[in-house]
């Protein structure tokens, strides 16, 4: 094979073998944000699901977001409700264990503060089964008052030490990220939650809105028993007066739904992308063989077989489709990793990273169809390209 | 090595029925250490009778011989390798590769063989022998497009030898040099059928004709046999009469 005629051919070509790694990286980037973006809420809205860890997830009926914005984003919601309600709630038939929490936020007060305002998530050791479960991933044991556990997307500050409220906390442990509201929210124990946020001169309106902070609660989580439908629950709760029940699976299928509209058009983009893509090449590579119809009849005429010929033609597509794909599947994870804070910001979508191995099979595989596009345009101009008679070649390509 | 045109002709079609003729019934042969010269006008069939020669064109009727095997009977594969390993042709237009460097495209014949090891010493040292025979030593890494016509002539000539190939064919060897460099081209090119190769040149330039060859003039498709002491060069940009 003419390895350095190929290599040759690509990288002293600058312009046509730039506009193909355009073309060709564009595709790829395209593709690879279509497919991730979907992919990564569809993973970060399960993932939210299953580390709610409750069948059932109660709100205050007044709040103005929606239960699924409370699971899957990490937004502050100062959303309060009666602490009473907890005890209405126990007398559901089908509810075998619950769990109040406690939302505030931090405040973005000075330089020693966290950078963006996070959710602050008070839970209540002796009913927890949501915090504990987290907390035996990463700390493993409970955690005293003066500290808080971070979720994966809350940035390390002050080395260990975060500052909430005017006050200094210990950070005993990060979470993984997980993909949710979990990922950014600082869990302390409900007690201090409510001690902080009552003390707070910057949150005394919402007190004087909904009353002492120390008997109120914000969200309550519910495990059904085994055999009970969280659908049938949910709707039992929903009775209660002040109170929007909703059962965990609800929530993924409503979000599901939501996403089908953007599977649709992830899809039809990558589609289009792929059929521009694979019209660009073609006629591409067409112009290329006219273009090198004289150099062809020279190789020809100098020796080379027509099968060496045709895979020349190939071997410069692959090296340069490869070069562009690598290329464009690591544009398109920068921009996935840029549009993945605006989702979380901006959106009511939780976002999830697949793990670095599975991530680089997605881009592997992605890639590796990139290329395949590229070798199914170029095989028709190598084929001609490998047909050519040298003769003709070298005299019309005198004329071209 | 002999190779023989035994009744040779070939025409050119168009897509409208029209044909050209520019080889009726050839006959010819040359052998080892032998070297012609074929003159005539333009379009009279020059490069077309190089064409055949080098195996690059099947004639419409006739046959190539090679050492009394018809080369018809070659498959397109062992053409292409004859013509790598065994001819060195230099084209009326250069044909250079235009993201070769002046070695790499002298060193081309040789990477389609497969050689591609330019580490090789003897190989490095050919292709410097021949940069230097052809003053091009200072050009070695330019590009084409940063060569003169005459220099990239020469580039074309050191690569039809770089493979040391029994047969030279060379359709205007000397055309775009100047007056000095063609009477020295175009001797070393002659030259080379002393070291038992053989050459055949299309000319137009009658001054390679008194270097002492066989020579030929194709008019109308016909190739008549010249004696070369017939031919009078008068210096440069003459034209060539016959005496």
């Amino acid at each position: 094979m003419l390895w350095r005629l190929v290599w040759r051919n690509v990288h002293r070509r600058p312009w046509q073998t730039g506009l193909t790694i355009f073309v060709v990286g564009s595709c790829t980037a395209a593709l690879v944000i279509c497919l991730m973006i979907v992919r990564g809420i569809e993973q970060g809205a399960r993932n939210a699901v299953d580390n709610l860890g409750a069948d059932v997830l109660v709100i205050p009926a007044a709040a103005q977001l929606e239960p699924g914005q409370v699971l899957f984003t990490g937004a502050p919601a100062n959303i309060y409700m009666p602490g009473d309600v907890v005890e209405e709630i126990v007398k559901i038939p089908g509810v075998e264990a619950v769990s109040p929490q406690f939302f505030s936020q931090t405040l973005n007060e000075s330089c020693c503060s966290l950078p963006e305002e996070y959710r602050l998530v008070g839970y209540d050791s002796s009913t927890d089964f949501l915090v504990k479960r987290l907390l035996a991933q990463g700390v493993k044991r409970e955690l005293n008052p003066r500290e808080v556990v971070v979720g994966g997307a809350v940035p390390a500050f002050l080395g260990d030490r975060v500052l909430i409220l005017g006050t200094a906390f210990d950070v005993a442990g990060y979470l993984k990220p997980m993909g949710g509201g979990i990922d950014r929210t600082i869990f302390i124990s409900m007690d201090t939650a409510r001690q902080l946020a009552g003390a707070s001169p910057y949150l005394q309106e919402l007190w004087a809105e909904f009353g002492d902070p120390s008997h109120l609660v914000s969200a309550v989580l519910i495990k059904t028993a085994p055999g009970t439908s969280p659908e049938r629950v949910a709707k039992d709760i929903g009775k209660i007066e002040g109170v929007r029940a909703t059962a965990a699976a609800k929530m993924f299928i409503n979000l599901k739904e939501q996403l089908l509209v953007f599977q649709a058009l992830a899809w039809v983009l990558a589609f289009i992308t792929v059929g521009i893509t694979l019209a660009s090449l073609l006629s591409r590579y067409s112009s290329l063989v006219i273009e090198r119809q004289e150099e062809i009849g020279l190789l020809r005429a100098l020796g080379t077989g027509r099968r060496q010929v045709f895979l020349l033609v190939m071997a410069e597509t692959v090296l340069s489709g490869l070069i562009a794909a690598v290329a464009g599947a690591l544009l398109g994870w920068g921009l996935v990793y840029y549009l993945k804070g605006l989702i979380e910001k901006h959106s009511s979508f939780p976002f999830l990273f697949p793990p670095l191995p599975q991530l680089i099979m997605i881009l592997t595989i992605i890639s590796a169809g990139v290329v395949l596009i590229s070798i199914a345009a170029a095989l028709w101009p190598a084929r001609v390209s490998a047909k050519m008679d040298p003769v003709i070649a070298l005299t019309e390509g005198e004329l071209k | 090595m002999q190779i023989e045109l035994r009744g040779v002709s070939h025409y050119y079609g168009d897509r409208l029925g029209g044909r050209v003729f520019p080889l009726r019934n050839i006959n010819f042969s040359i052998s080892t250490g032998e070297r012609a010269i074929i003159l005539g006008p333009s379009g009279s069939g020059k490069s077309t009778l190089l064409f055949v020669l080098g195996c690059l064109l099947r004639p419409v009727r006739g046959e190539v011989m090679l050492d009394g095997q018809p080369l018809s009977k070659k498959s397109e594969e062992e053409l292409a390798l004859f013509r790598n390993s065994q001819i060195g042709f230099v084209f009326q237009r250069c044909y250079l590769v235009p993201t070769l460097t002046v070695t790499e495209n002298i060193l081309l014949p040789l990477w389609i063989q497969g050689r591609q090891r330019t580490k090789n010493h003897k190989l490095a040292s050919r292709v410097k022998e021949l940069l230097e025979q052809l003053d091009l030593t200072e050009r070695g890494h330019f590009l084409p497009h940063m060569l003169s016509g005459g220099q990239r002539r020469r580039v074309a000539l050191a690569r039809a030898l770089i493979n040391d190939p029994e047969i030279i064919l060379a359709d205007e060897p000397t055309a775009e040099l100047d007056v000095a460099k063609k009477t020295k081209i175009g001797q070393w090119i002659l030259e080379q059928a002393n070291r038992g190769k053989i050459v055949v040149i299309a000319t137009h330039d009658p001054s390679l004709v008194t270097m002492g060859s066989r020579s030929y003039d194709l008019r109308n498709g016909q190739m008549y046999a010249q004696d070369s002491t017939r031919w009078n060069y008068s210096g440069a940009g003459a034209k060539a009469k016959s005496i």
